[in-house]
């Protein structure tokens, strides 16, 4: 998920994958009448008013006016005290893959949180957060191979991209200083075709 | 967002001239990116380092050290930058790095002091590589202090070549992105939040532009000089 600003834009958002598995992330909502004869989970229920159901994001944005949502683990006061405390060690990839977007996505005005100053207080830190672990993240770029994949598995999603992009410039700078960067190289596609070919050639003569 | 590769910056880099002797004998030659004078054997003249680079590896020439790359003016420049904290001094030459990086692997034999130049080289390049990220970080950290104007902010550099700017451009530019979506965020809903405290107040009917404030403040075209 590369560019965060599709959150808000409908036409953007409506086909691209990461929005799609972002919003299908669960929320618990409660809801707010007495509602009869409701399908949303594959069986006709009766919903008192108050029940607890976990919808995914999309469902619950649109059925805002029947259910009161509540803010999620990951992003409540007490998670947004660790982030702000030191924001580079926590595991975002384990609060959900796509933790920023998903945070962005809470902003909006479908959503009817018991807390509103909570959701700004939220924002605040998902930005203070961002930019510190941004930074994290170009230097890690510049350190030792040894640390990649531990890096690696303490990112959301769209940090993944920056890193991977951060590490492939990185190479391409190091094999331009020692001057690798003029050599022709046979293309992958090729090498593979080359043998596969010869692979099958000998499967051909055992 | 594209961006450009250090092989082609490179590239743009060998137009620049330099002073060599040719071997040979030649007349004047017409090319599309100048006239390159009659070659006499002995007699120095300046041509651009692509033909200079192709002439010497087929030994044609010898490549005169330019007059920026020796080791007492790379001395001098590496105890500058070091004496400056913050800021870049200005470069010897604008394409310092890509320069020398030809000029020593293809001419190791027409130069003096190769290795204290390369090891001089690589130090300014840190020092100064050092000092651009320092300020990408605080830029960074303390962007969404102020409100982002609409267009996401002008930073100026100054003093640094292509080369190193695009060495930090992928990462900065991501980073500033992200802030700066977040801060629009931040302000919506904080506007929002606004407008509904002001729908609450029972007292005042006329209509009070909410927000309008921090609209006014995203007006200006705010121009951080970034050192």
């Amino acid at each position: 998920m590369s560019d965060l600003g599709i959150v808000d834009d409908q036409s953007a958002s409506y086909l691209d994958i990461d929005d799609i598995l972002m919003t299908e992330n669960k929320i618990s909502c409660r809801a707010r009448y007495d509602l009869v004869d409701l399908e949303l989970r594959r069986t006709a229920e009766d919903f008192h008013e108050g029940k607890k159901v976990d919808l995914p994001i999309w469902m619950a944005m649109r059925l805002n006016e029947f259910f009161r949502h509540e803010i999620p683990k990951q992003y409540n006061t007490h998670f947004q005290g660790i982030l702000n405390a030191d924001p580079e060690v926590v595991n975002l990839h384990k609060e959900g893959p796509k933790y920023f977007a998903m945070g962005l996505q809470l902003t909006s005005e479908n959503f009817d949180f018991a807390d509103d100053e909570d959701i700004i207080n939220m924002c605040q830190t998902l930005l203070q957060a961002s930019a510190r672990r941004v930074s994290w993240i170009s230097d890690m770029a510049a350190a030792d191979h040894y640390q990649q994949s531990k890096v690696d598995s303490k990112l959301d999603d769209m940090e993944k991209e920056m890193y991977a992009k951060a590490i492939s410039e990185r190479k391409s700078w190091e094999d331009w200083t020692r001057g690798m960067s003029n050599r022709l190289t046979e293309s992958k596609f090729i090498a593979k075709s080359r043998k596969r070919k010869r692979d099958a050639l000998a499967q051909k003569n055992n | 967002m594209a961006t450009i590769l250090p092989c082609e910056i490179e590239f743009l880099a060998e137009d620049e001239l330099i002073k060599v002797t040719p071997r040979f004998r030649e007349a004047r030659l017409q090319m599309i990116s100048g006239n390159y004078g009659p070659f006499a054997p002995g007699v120095p003249l300046k041509i651009p380092i692509w033909m200079a680079m192709n002439l010497k590896s087929r030994g044609l020439v010898i490549v005169h050290q330019p007059r920026w790359m020796s080791a007492e003016k790379l001395k001098e420049w590496l105890d500058s930058e070091n004496a400056d904290n913050t800021n870049a001094i200005a470069p010897l030459h604008y394409h310092y790095r890509e320069i020398s990086r030809m000029i020593l692997q293809n001419c190791r034999d027409n130069l003096s002091d190769v290795t204290e130049i390369e090891q001089l080289i690589e130090d300014i390049w840190n020092v100064r590589v050092s000092k651009l990220k320092m300020s990408c970080k605080n830029v960074l950290k303390e962007r969404w202090q102020n409100e982002i104007p609409d267009h996401g902010g002008v930073f100026k550099v100054n003093n640094f070549t292509q080369m190193e700017v695009n060495f930090i451009r992928a990462n900065f530019l991501k980073g500033l992105n992200v802030s700066f979506v977040m801060s629009n965020k931040i302000t919506d809903i904080e506007q929002k939040a606004a407008a509904h405290q002001l729908a609450d107040d029972t007292t005042n009917t006329s209509s009070f532009p909410t927000g309008s404030s921090a609209s006014t403040l995203s007006q200006f075209t705010q121009s951080q000089t970034q050192n």
